[in-house]
């Protein structure tokens, strides 16, 4: 897939059959705009984001494997393994792109965020990035500019926190159980 | 009974004493105790209580997948039509028990606040299934533990969903109970601290 004309493009990448493109944050809406209108990518399915809090430090992100993924399949790779490769800032928010047309090719626009650092909204580009936006700011706390309606979406409208980010307490109440002691 | 005075028959009236010559009088008035009983000629608090059991309106506030256990009571098998509660108002403001089906989110605190205090009294209260008794499996920063933190709850069952047969267990203690006369419970205590 020839994607080497979006502009702010900072890399493509072909993993598992999957294509991934970086693209600079300022740029992100002309990115997008030019991936529908160009590439005919008409269809938003997704906004996912990710906190890297923590990752790589032994015991913290919980994941040991190479870049390529742990093989299971292949005896004793578990144990002494070279922690994974550091991610290029704390946030990454993930845009999945689907056309509709035969073949249906699909792309994920990925952008690097460091904490507070906002992105700028595309529901300009496709009205259905609403709901996803809100989500994303409200469990991750990526703030977004240019949203119509920039409110909590699942938690309450004072809630404070983010309750997705690795750093938030899972909360609830200590249960005593009638066996202890 | 001389032969010139009119006897119950004449009247149209079944007599035991016309039938049944023989019988005494404590016979006659132990049934007489029974009659009173099967036409539930009782005192005035007890007739009251009776009538709320027979016909006590749920309001339909199904949550969450304790609602559907809720909705299949008023299918056939398990049929609650039978204690007189299958119509299910929508309407709080008409409705007797609130059955708290299912799992309540931090954000859905407040209606059910606001839908308990649309209710006349009496009212009752079920908490349905783990989640609206204690947090149920979800024991985190999202969900309310348990619904009786914001209003008084007169039942709870367990279950994960209560099987209908479950729920209905809980409503038969629920009219029991109103039958004793145990108050409701914003009488007693309000919610819990």
């Amino acid at each position: 897939m020839p994607l080497a004309d979006v502009p702010g493009l900072v890399s493509e990448t072909e993993a598992f059959g999957e294509t991934t493109i970086v693209v600079d944050t300022p740029r992100l809406a002309e990115a997008c705009a030019f991936l529908r209108d160009d590439h005919g990518f008409d269809m938003l399915v997704d906004i996912a984001a990710t906190d890297y809090l923590g990752w790589g430090a032994p015991g913290v992100s919980g994941y040991i494997g190479t870049g390529a993924g742990r093989n299971l399949n292949r005896p004793m790779t578990q144990g002494l393994q070279a922690l994974p490769a550091p991610k290029p800032k704390r946030f990454s928010l993930n845009y999945h792109l689907l056309a509709i047309r035969p073949g249906a090719p699909r792309v994920r626009v990925q952008v690097w965020l460091d904490e507070g650092e906002p992105v700028p909204s595309v529901v300009s580009v496709w009205p259905g990035a609403d709901w996803f936006e809100r989500e994303a700011w409200d469990m991750m706390g990526i703030p977004v500019e240019g949203h119509p309606f920039p409110e909590r979406l699942i938690m309450d409208e004072d809630w404070e926190g983010h309750p997705l980010r690795k750093d938030y307490p899972l909360g609830g109440e200590p249960v005593r159980f009638s066996g202890e002691e | 009974m001389a032969v010139g005075k009119k006897r119950l028959a004449d009247y149209g009236l079944q007599s035991e004493r016309v039938l049944w010559p023989d019988k005494g009088p404590s016979e006659f008035e132990r049934e007489l105790g029974d009659i009173e009983s099967q036409l539930g000629l009782t005192t005035l608090e007890k007739a009251i209580a009776w009538s709320q059991t027979k016909s006590m309106w749920p309001d339909t506030f199904g949550l969450a997948c304790c609602a559907i256990e809720m909705m299949s009571i008023v299918s056939s098998r398990y049929d609650i039509a039978r204690f007189g509660m299958e119509a299910f108002r929508s309407s709080p403001r008409q409705a007797d028990l609130l059955i708290i089906s299912g799992r309540v989110a931090q954000k859905m605190a407040a209606p059910i606040k606001q839908i308990y205090d649309q209710m006349l009294e009496p009212k009752w209260v079920i908490a349905m299934g783990a989640c609206a008794s204690s947090g149920g499996m979800f024991n985190n920063y999202a969900i309310l533990q348990s619904v009786d933190k914001i209003i008084p709850v007169d039942i709870y069952v367990p279950g994960c969903p209560p099987r209908p047969e479950g729920l209905m267990e809980g409503i038969l203690r629920l009219h029991e109970r109103v039958q004793a006369g145990v108050p409701s419970a914003y009488e007693v205590g309000g919610v819990a601290k």
